[in-house]
């Protein structure tokens, strides 16, 4: 899977956790920016991507989390090992 | 009021604040509406559902309906969940109104006596006695407050005056004893304890304050204290008092094989009942304790020059914090300076005592269905109880989630703080930061509950003194830090957050961590 298409799973994750079809996205969209971003929100994305792509996220990349390309990029990360 | 209990396997509808079909906003209620409303608060508080009961009282305190049930009952619900500063100045707000109000003043004795303020107990204990000559609760208080401070020879005094008044009240004879004893007047507290031995030949209580005097003496008696134990306990074999100290008696003796087989008994015994068994467990965490001097100091950091401070590092020393609560005011802080960490108790109450033996279970039960309780608050906000009496904010409304969907959530979001927090504490790169006024003792309590996790390290912020201005940070040990505040001043019936002095204390403990001191190899 490339970075691309990982992205595109990440944010089809985050539009079915937000139940939101047209949620617009990019690299530097932050949790502010999206209404109902908050801790149960970000929990959520977090299970389900560990849940997508068998990984698990430590205190220091949620920490480190500040936009949507930060999320992308952990997973990435984790995913090519 | 709508209450979610899964303990009851369903959604419970409790009585709501809408008593008698009306609405939670209150115009001038009748007595008989705020009597309601009290009871309920009432219930809550006994339940240990403070958020909850502090909710009820709301709109009488908005309608201002400031009268004497009200104003007792918003004070006790404080009172209760320990946080003795506002109960305090909620107490002395009843007093106003009620000068001669015995129950408001008894129970501001008893808060400056948590606080530790013993002269003004002292005063407050005279005004009751000028104000209800001769009645028990005063005299009792009076008394109570030399016995707290461990002015042994005018308690005994003044218990003396007690029991000639109350000669049939069992405790003030054990009182009296005991501050005959301590305050070496051993062979009157030996005279004495014979005197209520004769009267109450059957008081496991009295027979153990009589078997406390040879130890008083430096004699080590712990034989006599024993046998008094095994009879009290014979006598009353539900009575958990008397197990507990029959199991600290041999940790004290230094019998460390038999204390563990009476803690692993008294375990087994109480398998099935967890608030027990979290019992047991933080008194064998105390009977444990070493004793370390409280006055030791080992580090104070120094005066800040800094002025110019960038957003991001101010973010970045927020995140390397983690609240362990006991409320939201460090989360808040965090918010203030841009750092928005995932934490099971960032928005979180918990007394010292049940983060503790929470620390001790390692948080098991948390997130648990069986365990989760929810209200929804006058603002409509979900509030979380968890296990251990953790209450929480969600900064959800029942308006945008229903309940099943939030309960949901919780569960979820729960377990993975729950699971996260005990993460953080093993890898220890976080500085754990508890705000509670409490003694250096129970600091250290808590500081030791925590290291069974890895090296952490934890600030415990306190109210300012004389002796440590606001903004203060001390070192105690290795990785315990006591920082100083006014954030805990009551205004208006508030604590008002001083993000200036968080800020202090912040960069502070930084320095100080930075210079971190070898921890004991042991």
């Amino acid at each position: 899977m490339t970075e691309h298409e990982i992205a595109a799973v990440v944010h089809g994750v985050l539009r079915e956790v937000f139940e939101r079809e047209d949620l617009a996205l990019s690299p530097s969209t932050t949790a502010k920016e999206v209404p109902g971003w908050d801790s149960f929100k970000q929990i959520e994305i977090v299970l389900a991507l560990e849940a997508r792509f068998g990984i698990s996220f430590t205190t220091q990349d949620l920490d480190a989390l500040r936009t949507v390309g930060d999320l992308v990029a952990v997973v990435c990360r984790k995913s090519f090992g | 009021m709508t209450v979610a209990s899964t303990k009851q396997n369903t959604l419970t509808p409790e009585p709501d604040l809408a008593i008698g079909g009306k609405t939670s906003r209150v115009s001038k209620p009748t007595y008989a509406e705020i009597e309601a409303f009290c009871q309920q608060a009432a219930q809550l508080r006994a339940r240990g559902d403070y958020l909850a009961a502090e909710a009820v009282l709301t709109p009488l305190l908005e309608a201002n309906a400031c009268v004497e049930p009200v104003l007792c009952e918003h004070a006790q619900i404080a009172h209760d969940e320990r946080k003795f500063e506002i109960a305090l100045e909620r107490w002395q707000q009843l007093l106003e109104v009620e000068p001669t109000h015995l129950v408001a003043r008894r129970r501001a004795i008893d808060a400056l006596l948590a606080l530790h303020r013993y002269d003004e107990a002292d005063v407050e204990a005279g005004q009751l006695l000028a104000d209800h000559p001769g009645h028990l609760e005063a005299v009792w208080a009076w008394a109570w407050t030399k016995h707290q401070r461990g002015d042994w020879s005018e308690a005994a005094t003044r218990w003396q005056s007690f029991v000639a008044r109350y000669p049939a009240n069992r405790s003030a004879w054990c009182c009296l004893i005991t501050a005959l004893s301590r305050g070496d007047q051993r062979e009157l507290a030996r005279k004495t304890g014979r005197r209520a031995t004769e009267q109450f030949p059957d008081d496991a209580d009295i027979a153990l304050a009589c078997a406390w005097i040879s130890d008083e003496a430096g004699q080590k008696d712990f034989s006599a204290i024993e046998q008094a134990l095994v009879d009290a306990m014979a006598r009353d074999p539900a009575q958990l008092d008397y197990q507990l100290e029959h199991a600290k008696i041999a940790q004290i003796r230094g019998d460390r094989p038999e204390a563990e087989r009476r803690w692993v008994a008294l375990r087994e015994r109480y398998r099935a009942e967890p608030v027990t068994l979290a019992t047991i467990g933080y008194h064998q965490m105390l009977a444990g304790l070493h004793e370390l001097d409280e006055q030791r100091v080992v580090e104070v950091a120094p005066t800040l020059e800094v002025a110019g401070e960038s957003s991001t590092r101010l973010r970045d020393l927020f995140m390397s914090m983690e609240s362990l609560g006991d409320n939201c005011e460090f989360g808040e802080v965090q918010r203030k300076f841009g750092a928005e960490p995932l934490g099971l108790l960032r928005f979180s109450g918990i007394s010292p005592e049940n983060l503790v033996t929470a620390l001790a279970a390692r948080f098991e039960g948390v997130g648990s269905p069986e365990e989760i309780r929810v209200t929804v608050a006058a603002n409509g906000e979900y509030r979380v109880r968890d296990a251990y009496d953790i209450q929480m904010h969600s900064f959800v409304f029942a308006k945008d989630v229903s309940l099943e969907r939030f309960l949901t959530q919780v569960y979820k979001r729960n377990t993975f703080l729950r699971n996260k927090l005990i993460k953080d504490l093993e890898a220890a790169d976080k500085l754990f930061v508890y705000k509670r006024s409490m003694t250096q003792r129970q600091a250290i309590v808590l500081y030791n509950a925590m290291c069974r996790y890895g090296d952490v390290n934890l600030m415990c912020v306190l109210p300012a003194d004389a002796e440590h201005p606001p903004g203060t940070v001390i070192r105690r040990t290795a990785g315990l830090l006591f920082g100083y505040t006014r954030s805990y001043e009551v205004a208006e019936g508030f604590v008002h957050n001083r993000y200036d002095e968080w800020l202090e204390l912040a960069e502070r403990a930084q320095v100080l961590r930075q210079r971190s001191e070898p921890r004991p190899t042991s």
